[in-house]
This record gives C-alpha cells, structure tokens and sequence, in this order.
C-alpha cells in the first residue's frame, strides 16, 4: 500500500517504522528534514520536503495515487486541512489527528463531511487505555480482545503469589479455568511457553482469558486488591483530562497537580469534580500532604519523560499500590524495569497500533480482515482476524494446522460463543480468531501457516 | 571493524561468483577452455563463504559501513575480475588495470591488438562494464536477494553517482526494479537496432554491454570505424541517451512528461551537447570529404567523450587544438548525474555556479539571504558544502596522479591526456591507443585513479581516514 505521512514528530516517526515493517511503500512529508538523517537513511521511505498544506508538495510525495494519507503534524487545524485537501486531490483514505479536547465533538461532527476515514486522538486512547489498567489494578497491562470478550493482562510473579513454580498446565487443571500465556519475559528475554514450562518468581507473564477466569486466577495468586479509590495525577495536561472524566463516571476520587496556576484555573471549570491542586510534584511535603501515601494509584503524566519516571519512583518507595508512568519517547530499554517502572504508557504506541490496524485491515479488504491487533512492545502481539473462504485451512483440526514456529490459536469466536481450541477443534468461515505471535511476521491470515 | 560490513561483503561475493556463468557459457558455445572463469569464481564463492560465516546479532547500519562495503566490495570484485585475463596469458599488473578499467566503465585497454583476444575475454571485458554500469553492488544486489533486511539506503548512496541521491519511488527494492528496468530496456533496444543495422550477433552485445555502461572496450581494433553509418548513427545516439540521467526516464515511464522535460540538468546537458557539437564541426569540416561524415564524426566524439564512453569511429589526432582542449574539458564535466557515466557530473557544475554566484552577490549585497534552488527543490548546505569540497577533491586527485605518471617521460598532453581520460572513467584520449606503454607504477596508480573516479572519492579515501576510531 502506498502510504503518506504528513509530518515526522513522535507519533510521525513511530508510525513510519512500523508501516514500513508492515511493508509498505511510505513518503513522508515535512517542512525540514535537517534533523532527521538518521530516519531517512535507515528507513526504507521517500521524503519530501516542504509545507504539507500545499497541493504541490501533497502531489510531489504521490498523494494524489496514494491509498492513504495520515497527517500528523503539531495543529489538529493543519491536520484537517491537509487532509481536506488530500481527499480532494485523490488519496483514496486519510486519517488525522485530533487531539484537542475541545475540538474533540466538532471534529465528530464534520468526520463525514472532512471525508475522513478516521480521527485519532492519542490523549483520548491513552486515557482509556490508562483507566482500563486501573480498574484491573493488580494487572501492570491490560486490554480487551474480541470486542471485550476476553482480556490481556501483564502480571508480575511476587513472593507470595503461589505461582512460582507451577506450570502453566497444572494450574488452569487445578484452578478449572481456560488462560493461554502469550510470553514470560524473564532476566530481559522473551520466552514463548509451552504447556510445561514452569513459572518463576519476578517473570512478567502476558495472559489471555476471559474477565472470569482471569478474576479466579488472581483470587488464587491474591491479587485482587481492593477497587482502585483514591487516584493521584501528576500534570495536568490533555491525557489528564480525559483520564479524569473517565475514572469519575467510574466513581473513583481524583487529584490533580499542576505546577502552572492558570492551567490549574482551566482544569477547575473543564473538571469541576475533581480537585485541582497548584504545586510541584516534586515537592515531598506536597505530595504527603495530598495524601499520597493513602492512595490506591499514581499516574505521572507530565509533558517531560524524566520527570513522570522519577516521581513514579517516589510513589513507588512510598508504596502506592499502583503506578502508572507516561514514558512516550525515551528508548533506553530495560532502564525502566531497573527502576521498578512496570506500567508504562506511551501515546504514540496507543495510537500507532490503532493506525497501523487500520491499515492492516485496509490491505485484507476483501479477504480475511484483521479486525485488532494488540502489541506489547513489539515483544509479542495479538491479532484479530475475521476468517472468510480464502483462509487455506478452513475445517481442518488444529493439531492438523500446520502453524509457524511460537504461533499459537489463542481463542475463537464462534456465533458469540467463545472457544478456547484443543487440537480436535477446528476453523470455520465467519469465526472470529485470535492468534498470539511473537517472532514471526503476520500480515495476512495464511501468514500463520508454515 | 564492523563484523555486519564483513558479512555482508561475503554476501556481495557469494553474488558475484554468479556472474561468472554467464562467460563461462560464451566458453562453452565457442570450445574455449574454462580454467580462466572457474578458478576465480571458486576463489569468489570460498572468499564470500568464509566472510558470510562471520555473523552478528547487531544489524545496524551507518554511513561508515556503506562506504567500506562499497569500495572493499569494489576493490575484492577488481582483484578477484583480473584472474581470468591474468589466465589467459596477461600479467595481473595489466590484467587488474583491464579489469578496474572494465568495471569503472573507463575502457581504457593495454592491449595492442584486441581481436586476437579470445571470445570469452572479449565477453568478461564488455560484461564488466554492462555490470560496472549500474554498480557491482546494485548489479548483486538485483540478480541475486540478499535478504529483505539488507536495504539499506547507505549503500545506494555510497554507490549511485550524483551529488545526491533520491529514489524513485519510496522502497530500494522498487527503485532498484525501475533502474534496472530503465536500463536494460535500453540496453536491448539498442542491441535490436544494431542487429538491424548488420552487426554479428557477438558484437551487436558487446558494443551495446559498452554503450549502456557507457564503458568504450571494443570487438575490433578500430572501435565502432568498420561498422555501417546507421550501426554507428545508432551507437551515438544511445551514447547519449545513456547520459541522462534515469530519474527522467522514471518520470517519462510515469508519463509525467511537464517535470521530466523541465530538469533543469536536462537542459544544461543537452544545450551543452549541442553548443560542443556545432563548435567542433565548424572546427573540423574541411579535414573530411562531405559535410555528412563531418557531422557524424563530429557527433560521435561529442557523444562519445561527453558521456564518458570512449568510442571512436576515426582518428581523432587530427582534431585542432580548440577542439582538443573543449573535449577535455567535456571530458572532465561529463553527463548526468544518476545515469552511468563518469567525471565531475553537470548537477554538481550547476550547484557549484550558483553557489559562485550567490557568494560574489553576498559580498556586493552582504545582507542578502539567498538559499540555492535546483530542480525546484532548496539545496541543503550540506550538499552545497561536499560539492565543493568534491571540486577540490578533484582537481587535486588529478595532480597528483598528473605528477606520479609523469615520472614516465611522455609529453605534457599525453601525460595529462591519460590521467583525465582514466579519472573521468572516458577511456579514449589523444595520442594514445593504449596503455601497454606505461610503466607499473603508473598503471597502478591510474587504476586507483580510475576507482576513485567511478566511486566518487568519498567511499574510497575514506578507508583512509579515522580508521582507528570507528
């Protein structure tokens, strides 16, 4: 697929890698290119440079044959303006970014009318992805597949966990429950288990189930921690907002501190519900005064990285149940986990897994489309897929399947029925399937065949 | 030293063993012995197993590995190209100066005689420069995949000519599909028309293998001269479309003729094409019988010594001196940057004019701000920056390698004569016939000459530079 992305900031960027993983033809466009050789010379893409409002440089970079033209650049207005002009010029899709919460119904409104095929907002799904752990709070991860049928969590194994080792096998007999485990990461690497590889203290596990099964897994482990309450959030910037609008209607209790007066002023009449608190967070006093140490979670969601880690650090020694850290563009991987950062999110990785979904869908349209994709940290993913006839292996009983190397059939959905598969069952057309991968490259559905 | 460079030069060889097939079949259809193509190819595929076995989980790849595999890749494949001639009774002095001059597209030979070579001989010369052309790493690189994860930009850019390089649509793998398609389109084009205008099947190849790279080794002795006048109509022709560079024959293919005929290159190249033409024919018409033959020998040699080829259909010793001089100085501008031909490139002339221009303006106007535009598009200053020092670079390569040959004893002209006709990758120049006559020292120094000359200086001295901090 041809694809044009309209300015390389964070989210531009991270998109191209993946797009380009995904193999597709990428242009990118932006006014300067000076400070980004790195991402020009390594990355299989074209570029060009210059202002991406101009239908002269939109045609340069092929808009006007393109399959679809994503604009991320710094102004929601620029965004929907490129985009106008992109749709009038040919590209066959477009995508913008909205991010403003104010414009976040008007720009609903016009979708249609802008000809859009989407509007992301990465402070929006940030927010809900950031509300969703919350409410699993021992979970350091979580999301939903099949439209909410099962759910993903990343669990951590602790001293008193009664997991340590167990297998994975033994468990789901004794408990009476149906859990997959996607991958452990154990000492930094991946290990993609099989039924009798054995649990150890301080793995970070990945699991699939059901929300029941799930619940009963963490009743036996003593997770279960009482309902998240008392939420502190440090920053009080977009993702802030919608966060806190959220885990109100959730009924939860929420803090915010904002260093600058006049943006806390702001938040008093968007928020009326929640408290708005003026002062640094980097004030010991403050944050003990603000009750930190009675609180059920901690999100650090200020506009610098450095910041949000080392006041995480601090939640953390004060021993807030929960954490969660905004870390959206340092990549020193395995920094976080020596710092006992576990829960981190990134707005750029929300909303490019969304894109790149889209994408993926857009390319099987016709055949069997990917219908979700979950990614952990390019560790492993989890990927949706509605099968239709050009599926080669229709009716054939899994044990049969021959499927690639560390693939594995996570559930199937069948007329809302939900099957966790033995070798005896088998895929029928209209199913709904997910399949955990980690190693290998999936675009399509027959990709997981060998 | 990186081990991902070793290993992907390893690669490069395993590739290049490949090539050898294909005169080893001109071998086999003509009963001439094997030995000469079977050893060196061993010798390749050994080489590249042993490099290839070098493996690394690190992947990633900068600028300073582009560069080193392109000139160890460049030099390896010389050295290892040289053992057929050196086979077949040349000394490997002269067999690597061949062979370097083969790959560089130069066409510069030291033999006297050529047509007592043998069929495969002539076939390997000519085949380096269809090779040579498009670059042995790109060559490599589209017969033979070397894994979805080894496209690295890095490399075209230390490879592709031109002061800078773009693709053509946004992935290597494409782009490289429309270069080679561009390429051998014509290639065979040309092939067909010289099949119609008489030539043998064997030479009809070869001359077009010659002409795509614009490279200039020959089947007879007197170059393209034996041939029919629409053979060698056909043969300038192509000379000049081989020129140009293939960005326009993209956007020709892409029927997007408004941008392809306003290259600004385009123009330039053309305008100076035809302003040499008319001046060398004014100079030369009363030596020849009729104005027709003065024409044509007129707009062969333009053709021919302005796109770096080297061939020629008379003697170009009897040319006055203004015309000797304007075809030097053809020689050493040359044509297109991003097509297959050698010398300082056109684009790079006209950055370096206008970057003259603006700095004369800035000390009339020193508080004017002016950014240097070309092909519609602000030129960065870096750009600006490494084609000036690229100037430098090249005037002073050209001395030096001037005062290591001189060291010969031949006349000035003839001294420089050799040297821009070997830098400029042309490979025919006044008063020599052939190189046989120089002595090793030269002969090893105008080959490095001509290396440096067809990889454009950079990748090659910077083997030289800062080794030990990378």
């Amino acid at each position: 697929m041809k694809i044009v992305i309209v300015g390389v900031g964070k989210l531009g960027e991270y998109l191209a890698y993946e797009l380009v993983n995904d193999e597709n033809e990428v242009t990118l466009v932006d006014v300067s290119f000076d400070k980004k050789n790195d991402l020009i010379n390594n990355l299989d893409v074209n570029y060009v440079e210059g202002n991406g409002v101009d239908p002269k440089v939109l045609e340069q970079a092929g808009v006007n044959t393109c399959d679809l033209l994503i604009s991320v650049t710094g102004k929601d207005e620029l965004n929907l303006m490129i985009s106008l002009i992109g749709k009038k010029i040919g590209a066959k899709h477009t995508i913008a970014r909205s991010r403003n919460p104010e414009y976040a119904n008007s720009v609903s409104l016009l979708k249609e009318d802008l000809g859009l095929s989407m509007v992301i907002n990465p402070e929006q799904m940030t927010a809900s992805s950031i509300a969703r752990t919350l409410n699993i709070p021992s979970a350091l991860d979580s999301t939903s597949m099949l439209k909410g049928k099962i759910e993903v969590v990343t669990l951590k194994v602790k001293e008193n966990n009664k997991l340590d080792k167990s297998t994975i096998r033994g468990l789901s007999k004794r408990l009476g429950i149906n859990i997959i485990v996607c991958a452990i990461e154990r000492d930094g690497e991946v290990i993609v288990p099989k039924g009798d590889t054995k649990l150890q203290l301080g793995d970070k596990i990945h699991i699939t189930g059901t929300r029941k099964d799930i619940n009963t897994l963490l009743k036996h482990m003593g997770l279960i921690s009482e309902k998240t309450k008392k939420v502190i959030i440090s920053g009080g910037s977009a993702i802030a907002v919608y966060l806190t609008n959220i885990l109100l209607d959730m009924g939860m209790s929420v803090k915010i501190i904002e260093l600058d007066k006049d943006r806390c002023l702001e938040l008093t009449e968007k928020l009326p519900k929640a408290v708005i608190i003026h002062g640094d967070s980097s004030d010991q006093k403050l944050l003990y005064q603000e009750g930190i140490e009675d609180s059920d979670a901690f999100v650090a969601l200020t506009s610098i990285d450095e910041e949000n880690i080392v006041y995480s650090m601090f939640a953390s020694l004060v021993k807030v149940p929960k954490i969660i850290t905004k870390v959206n563009h340092i990549k020193l991987d395995g920094v976080l986990e020596s710092a006992k950062i576990d829960s981190t999110v990134a707005p750029k990785k929300v909303a490019s897994n969304q894109i790149v979904q889209y994408v993926r869908a857009m390319a099987s349209r016709g055949g069997s489309s990917c219908e979700a994709i979950y990614n952990y940290r390019d560790i492993f993913e989890l990927i949706e897929f509605k099968v239709k006839d050009d599926f080669k292996k229709i009716g054939v009983q899994l044990k049969d399947l021959e499927l690639k190397d560390e693939m594995i059939i996570g559930a199937i959905l069948r007329d809302k029925s939900l099957i966790f598969p033995s070798g005896k069952d088998t895929i029928m057309e209209g199913d709904t399937i997910v399949v955990v991968n980690s190693k290998n490259k999936v675009l399509d559905i027959n990709d997981i065949l060998k | 030293m990186k081990k991902l460079a070793l290993n992907f030069i390893g690669k490069v060889l395993i590739g290049f063993s490949f090539i050898f097939l294909f005169p080893e079949l001109v071998c086999l259809i003509n009963k001439e012995p094997l030995h000469p193509f079977i050893i060196p190819q061993i010798i390749s595929i050994v080489l590249g197993y042993l490099l290839y076995k070098i493996q690394t989980d690190n992947r990633n790849f900068y600028v300073k590995d582009g560069f080193f595999i392109v000139s160890v890749s460049w030099i390896l494949v010389s050295l290892i190209g040289a053992l057929p001639l050196y086979f077949t009774g040349c000394r490997y002095i002269d067999a690597l100066f061949e062979i370097i001059s083969g790959f560089t597209t130069t066409g510069a030979t030291i033999f006297k005689d050529v047509e007592v070579l043998n069929k495969s001989i002539l076939f390997w010369r000519s085949f380096s420069h269809f090779i040579g052309g498009m670059g042995v790493l790109a060559f490599v690189m589209a017969v033979i995949p070397l894994g979805t994860k080894d496209k690295s930009m890095h490399l075209l850019k230390a490879e592709m000519p031109g002061p800078r390089v773009e693709k053509l649509v946004p992935s290597i793998k494409k782009t490289l599909f429309y270069l080679f398609f561009i390429y051998f389109g014509l290639t065979i084009s040309e092939f067909i028309l010289l099949m119609i205008g008489g030539l043998p099947f064997f030479d009809a190849l070869l001359i077009s293998f010659g002409t795509a790279g614009t490279g200039g080794f020959s089947v007879l002795n007197t170059s393209i001269g034996s041939y029919s006048v629409f053979s060698k109509i056909v043969v300038a022709v192509f000379m000049f479309l081989f020129g140009v560079n293939f960005n326009i024959y993209f956007l020709i293919i892409m029927k997007d003729l408004k941008n392809a005929f306003h290259s600004e290159e385009l123009r330039v190249y053309i305008g100076l094409f035809i302003t040499s033409f008319i001046i060398v024919f004014i100079s030369t018409y009363q030596l020849f019988d009729n104005i027709g033959e003065a024409l044509l020998q007129s707009g062969f040699h333009v053709s021919s010594l302005m796109t770096s080829t080297g061939y020629n259909i008379g003697d170009i010793n009897i040319y006055p001196t203004n015309c000797r001089v304007l075809m030097l100085l053809l020689m050493l501008i040359s044509a297109c940057a991003g097509s297959t031909c050698g010398g300082f490139k056109i684009s790079r002339l006209i950055i370096c004019f206008k970057d003259i221009r603006r700095s004369i303006r800035n000390i009339i106007f020193p508080n004017r701000v002016e950014s240097i535009m070309f092909e519609g598009q602000k030129v960065n200053e870096a750009t600006i920056k490494s084609t000036n020092t690229f100037l430098f670079l090249y005037a002073i390569i050209i001395v030096i390698i001037l005062y290591v040959v001189s060291l010969d004893g031949f006349s000035f002209e003839t001294t420089l004569n050799s040297v821009i006709c070997t830098f400029a990758n042309v490979g025919l120049c006044f008063h020599i016939k052939d190189f046989s006559m120089f002595s090793d020292l030269s002969k090893i120094v105008l080959s490095m000459g001509m290396l440096l000359g067809r990889l454009e200086i950079f990748p090659v001295l910077s083997l030289f530079i800062d080794f030990k901090n990378r």
